[in-house]
């Protein structure tokens, strides 16, 4: 597994590409990560991180973003790449937004839990990808 | 290196590769979607191999290999490649192997410098220069003055070369010249023959086309150095080719990907297919009893995928899919992911995102070795698959290689 614990000699940063064509933005940021739970229901748990994370988006709130993150992602997700990710969603969500949750998928021994978020008004749904383990966020992926 | 010499052309001038290799792409293959997915991939192949140039002779090389693979045996073709070859009066030079070195980092130094901007910068560039917007439709896009725009999109190339002389403070001409063969005027040819077209296209090359291809080949880095999709095959329709096609397709999973990519491609053509397949803007997935066709279809497409068959991958295809779909990249997959898969798998359908024109189906898939999960993206143009993107496993972060 490419875990960039393991490669302290390299630095890692995360990326924004915005695509408006196609509406689609996607966002990487840092590592990763289980909270076990049954198929076809989001964890209780999981929802409230989701939710968390994007109350912060919401409120451009960068150290509530970040306050269920494990080390590693705190440390590579600079303010930076958050004001970013705020830039292409903070004013779409905060007219309201509807989040379902798909399941998830275990990779790299994190659970990655698969959200589909659609803003009101939107032309486009968002999928989120998000890397837990222990109660911990690792990764974020919008797309 | 080779054709080494100090330059004064800005940073937006000196990346006008791209924008060259679109149109020597375009004389080799006729049509501009054919090119534009030439083109991409003639960057990304070139810009994965860290040892080779991205310089012009060595483009040229790639984009004619690329056009043999694609099109093999056509006659069109040969006829095409070999006129623009003539006409392209740079396309023999080479420099040293330690030159195409230096040229291959420096140009992968550029999308680092591109890549840590910070935003809003980062957002104005990639809008500018890789999604092709002008100033006023970024303006309209973010709602933002246009003034804002344009300043932001200079200070951005402004930091982007500040960057690049402090790295290159020991020769602070050497970005600059090992980009600047890229941009050598060539002689007008004789005949605006179709085949002609890139020597005509690069001596009347404007500021902005010139800007364009710069920002387009630090993209087109980006999406080799940032990593997130690890397999795909296929792509996307393209309804209006010119523009958007010129995204680049992210190399298979043992390679990593992005990016740029990046992430999947566009889905341009609405989805109007019936039955378990939603329509474009339905609204919710389909109703969960019964196995959705999408699903189906997805295992079928994994199955070739495990059996390296092509013809079975691209029946269901698109005329883009199938167009755009190199052997190379399924073999790929093959390679990356074939043992799993026939060693048994399941599918799982997670649900669907609607975009704007198209549906993309999501899927779990569980193999039987206990091992990473992968996640399987299935977009649909109609009853066709326009894109499938398998992602295996966790994405790697985007990172970034500090000497």
């Amino acid at each position: 597994m490419n875990d960039p614990r393991t490669r302290p000699s390299r630095r890692t940063f995360s990326l924004a590409l915005l695509g408006p064509a196609l509406g689609l933005a996607l966002v990487s940021l840092a590592a990763f990560p289980a909270t076990a739970h049954a198929e076809g229901a989001a964890p209780a748990d999981a929802q409230r991180i989701v939710t968390k994370m994007i109350d912060a988006v919401m409120n451009e709130s960068y150290d509530a973003f970040l306050a269920d993150a494990d080390a590693n992602l705190k440390a590579h997700l600079s303010r930076q790449q958050f004001e970013g990710l705020c830039g292409l969603y903070t004013k779409p969500l905060k007219k309201g937004y509807k989040l379902d949750y798909f399941g998830h998928l275990k990779q790299g021994g994190y659970l990655v839990q698969v959200w589909k978020i659609a803003a009101n008004g939107a032309q486009d749904e968002a999928l989120i990808r998000l890397a837990v383990k222990d109660g911990k966020v690792g990764g974020v992926w919008v797309h | 290196m080779g054709m080494r010499a100090e330059s004064t052309a800005d940073l937006a001038t000196l990346l006008a590769q791209a924008g060259w290799l679109r149109r020597f792409a375009r004389a080799l293959v006729g049509d501009a979607a054919t090119a534009d997915d030439l083109a991409q991939d003639t960057m990304v192949s070139v810009l994965r191999r860290p040892t080779q140039s991205g310089g012009r002779a060595w483009l040229a090389t790639v984009a004619r290999n690329l056009a043999v693979d694609r099109f093999r045996g056509g006659t069109r073709r040969a006829r095409r490649e070999e006129a623009a070859h003539v006409h392209d009066s740079s396309a023999g030079r080479v420099g040293s192997p330690e030159d195409l070195i230096a040229d291959a980092q420096i140009h992968r130094h550029v999308a680092e410098a591109v890549a840590r901007l910070a935003e809003p910068f980062r957002q104005a560039i990639v809008l500018r220069f890789y999604e092709g917007l002008s100033a006023a439709e970024i303006a309209r896009t973010l709602g933002q003055p246009e003034g804002t725009i344009r300043w932001r999109l200079k200070e951005a190339l402004d930091r982007v070369r500040a960057e690049l002389d402090t790295r290159y403070a020991d020769d602070r001409s050497a970005w600059r010249a090992a980009l600047a063969p890229l941009l050598a005027a060539p002689a007008a040819p004789s005949s605006p023959s179709p085949a002609s077209r890139p020597g005509l296209a690069r001596g009347a090359v404007t500021a902005t086309s010139s800007a364009t291809g710069l920002v387009a080949l630090a993209i087109f880095s980006l999406a080799v150095l940032v990593a997130v999709v690890l397999a795909f095959v296929g792509r996307s329709p393209s309804s209006d080719a010119g523009k958007e096609t010129a995204r680049p397709i992210p190399p298979p999973s043992h390679e990593a990907m992005p990016g740029p990519a990046t992430t999947m491609s566009r889905v341009g053509l609405p989805n109007v297919g019936a039955g378990p397949l939603p329509e474009s803007g339905s609204g919710d997935p389909p109703p969960t009893p019964g196995r959705p066709d999408a699903e189906s279809l997805a295992e079928e497409l994994l199955a070739a995928i495990a059996s390296n068959d092509y013809d079975a991958f691209v029946a269901k295809g698109s005329p883009s899919f199938r167009v755009g779909l190199d052997p190379s990249r399924l073999e790929a997959a093959n390679a990356a992911l074939g043992g799993r898969l026939s060693g048994g798998h399941h599918v799982s359908t997670l649900g669907n995102v609607h975009r704007r024109h198209a549906v993309d189906w999501l899927f779990r898939v569980e193999f039987d070795d206990a091992g990473d999960d992968a996640l399987c993206t299935l977009a649909m143009d109609g009853w066709q698959v326009a894109g499938f993107l398998v992602t295996e496993p966790i994405p790697r972060l985007q990172e970034s290689h500090h000497e």
